[in-house]
């Protein structure tokens, strides 16, 4: 899977670390002083992620929890999100990391114990000054269980957030790997959400992921075991036949969990910020975005028309509301 | 027209001996031929760069320029005189990449010293496979002059603590040779390539029954294009016979092909379109003009009357007064009929 490993000097003997290389075992390991040196440092085309993909393995320096932006998940209670990696192995056509660093390489952090620290200070903190709820999301720069067997942190994540019911930890992931959760046992606090879209469009953009199917059987397992399940039609790239494979997805998912029983299903269409755009350019020339009815905003964001980005949002939110979703739990992801 | 650089004359002595080019009086080591140039630019990026500069300046059209010539090899995995299409090249401490080549998975480097022992060819093999001294200062100069470039190297040696700069001298005509050859087989398949000319969009270029202007051109051409990758048929599936059929001037008909072309690949803004005129029309026809934001982003829109008399004034201030507000607003927000 990994061209090379590079594995920052201190942290050889880390557990974590270990775990990492030994799954690894036919990668050659270079040892180095710190992954800053070298990720990043050139700019290496993201396509090269396809043949020549390298891991750096590092503790995680700087901040390690970071608010998390408007319109992440339910308002009204504070939102971070904390960076357990950089890059993704997935290669989905609209994703943002295309744009983001300046290399494809994967990065995987291993001080967990100070980003739990981190999360245990700020979830007290918020304790000390609101009833309310607080949210920390794993997978703003990478799919958060696509290597988490690998990985091997999230009974550390379970452990503290099973201290804190207060506080909710979100799971977002693409994957149907779901080996490492099954073997917890479940907490309210903890969602672990699923990104769905139409089979047709996860075969045309998602490359490399689960295809819808495999998805949905994680989804049944994990539902079966407990543990609460949240969903994201986002980003949903138009197509004439929206309404029906909207529908027909929806009621796949509503077989195997009543869509009243998931937390949350966020809603979004699909957005480009103008560097992303030009890299999904290069990268995927071909792709049907550029023959779609984006436009450009006044924002420089390119996008649907509003009408269209709210028809399709509208749209989606009420077949999920038709078939059974809490209104109060389905939550639109628009800037306007 | 091509421009073959090479770093050294020993790396471009056969194609000097075979190609018909000419030096040039007030430029050395530029040869200048009709269908081929050849350029030495020497080592390192600051003198490749700028000898190529120079030498793009001197070229009355702007060439395709290959980068050919010998380098080392970081990966003992990639065999000795083996040839290569580079498909990404950095620089030693220099953030910017240049991509040339897509379908290769060999990357270069370009190193700012010229012996390089095993500890900086560890550093360097992070990065790519291949080391030179002078791609990436081509390839930036190409990228800042618009001109297309690409790099194509012979492995002649692995990096190692061993002194071979003189064995790679000695062997510069051999390496020079086999450039050569890999050069000519390049030039044969294209050659065969160029038979097929693409002929797409000349079908109504050339039909009487359609006027097109140079914008409309470009037009016609985008639209085609996209409708032809979006449902996967070809410009001839398109059907031309229901606008021929029409009594309408070439002009008009050109007029309605495209707004039909553009329908069939926007069905979604077509629809707003459609909505927002049907709030609309009445005052249309009584001369009023309605401009609305070509992306349908703002909620607004501008409105102008030419008006001549009291009467038309009153007339046009009721029909005003018949525009529904809210119901513009419901198109905003998506409430539309798809």
């Amino acid at each position: 899977m990994f061209n090379k490993i590079f594995i920052e000097k201190d942290i050889i003997e880390n557990q974590f670390a270990k775990r990492i290389t030994d799954s690894f075992k036919k990668s050659t390991i270079i040892e180095i002083d710190n992954y800053y040196d070298f990720f990043g440092k050139v700019k290496k085309p993201y396509l090269q992620k396809r043949d020549n993909l390298n891991l750096f393995i590092a503790n995680k320096k700087g901040a390690l929890l970071k608010e998390a932006p408007d319109a992440y998940g339910l308002s009204g209670e504070p939102h971070f999100y904390y960076v357990h990696a950089y890059n993704c192995i997935y290669e989905c056509s609209y994703c943002y990391l295309q744009g983001y660093f300046n290399s494809p390489d994967l990065v995987l952090f291993v001080n967990h114990e100070e980003i739990l620290k981190a999360i245990e200070e700020e979830i007290v903190k918020h304790t000390k000054s609101s009833d309310k709820g607080i949210w920390f999301h794993a997978g703003e720069f990478s799919d958060s269980l696509a290597l988490s067997h690998i990985t091997g942190e999230l009974p550390l994540y379970f452990d503290l957030f099973k201290k804190h019911l207060n506080a909710y930890l979100e799971l977002r992931t693409k994957s149907a790997n779901i080996k490492e959760i099954e073997k917890i046992a479940p907490s309210p606090n903890i969602v672990t959400s699923f990104s769905l879209s139409p089979d047709e469009r996860i075969k045309a953009h998602d490359y490399k992921t689960p295809g819808l199917r495999a998805r949905l059987k994680a989804i049944e397992k994990l539902h079966n075991l407990g543990h609460p399940i949240g969903i994201h039609l986002d980003p949903i790239i138009y197509t004439t036949d929206l309404e029906d494979s909207y529908i027909q997805l929806l009621d796949q998912l509503n077989e195997i969990i009543p869509l009243k029983d998931i937390e949350y299903i966020s809603v979004g269409v699909v957005r480009f910020t103008k560097d992303v755009y030009n890299q999904v350019k290069m990268n995927y020339p071909e792709s049907e975005y550029f023959y779609s009815e984006l436009i450009k905003g006044h924002d420089g964001k390119i996008k649907y028309p509003r009408p269209m980005r709210h028809w399709i949002l509208n749209k989606v939110r009420h077949l999920c509301i038709e078939r059974g979703a809490n209104a109060d739990s389905v939550y639109l992801c628009m800037e306007d | 027209m091509k421009l073959l650089v090479f770093a050294h004359r020993g790396e471009a002595q056969t194609f000097l001996k075979y190609l018909d080019v000419k030096s040039v009086k007030d430029m050395n080591d530029l040869y200048i031929g009709d269908e081929v140039s050849v350029l030495l630019c020497g080592e390192g990026i600051l003198q490749a760069s700028c000898k190529l500069s120079f030498a793009l300046g001197k070229l009355a059209n702007r060439p395709e320029v290959i980068n050919m010539g010998i380098c080392g090899a970081l990966d003992q995995d990639v065999a000795l005189n083996s040839i290569h299409h580079i498909r990404t090249i950095y620089a030693e401490d220099e953030f910017k990449s240049f991509s040339s080549e897509q379908h290769t998975k060999i990357d270069l480097i370009t190193a700012k010293k010229r012996a390089l022992n095993l500890d900086d060819s560890k550093k360097l093999s992070i990065i790519s496979q291949l080391v030179d001294r002078e791609a990436w200062g081509l390839a930036h100069t190409c990228k800042e002059l618009g001109a297309s470039f690409k790099a194509i190297k012979l492995v002649s040696d692995h990096i190692t603590d061993a002194e071979v700069c003189k064995m790679i001298k000695d062997q510069s005509e051999v390496f020079s040779d086999m450039l050569f050859e890999h050069y000519q087989e390049l030039v044969t398949k294209s050659e065969e390539g160029e038979g097929a000319e693409d002929i797409e969009y000349m079908e109504i270029f050339s039909n009487k029954d359609f006027y097109l202007t140079v914008s409309q051109k470009r037009q016609y051409k985008n639209l085609i294009k996209a409708i032809i990758t979006k449902e996967g048929i070809t410009e001839k599936q398109i059907e031309l016979s229901e606008f021929t059929s029409l009594d309408k001037t070439p002009k008009e008909r050109t007029k309605l092909l495209l707004s039909s072309l553009n329908r069939r690949l926007f069905p979604f803004k077509t629809k707003i379109q459609d909505r927002l005129e049907s709030l609309t029309n009445e005052m249309k026809f009584n001369g009023a003009d309605f401009k609305f934001d070509k992306n349908f982003e703002k909620v607004s829109f501008n409105f102008s009357a030419h008006i001549d008399s009291e009467k038309a004034k009153d007339h046009m201030s009721e029909l005003l007064k018949k525009f529904s507000w809210s119901d513009f607003e419901k198109v905003m927000k998506g409430e539309l009929d798809v």
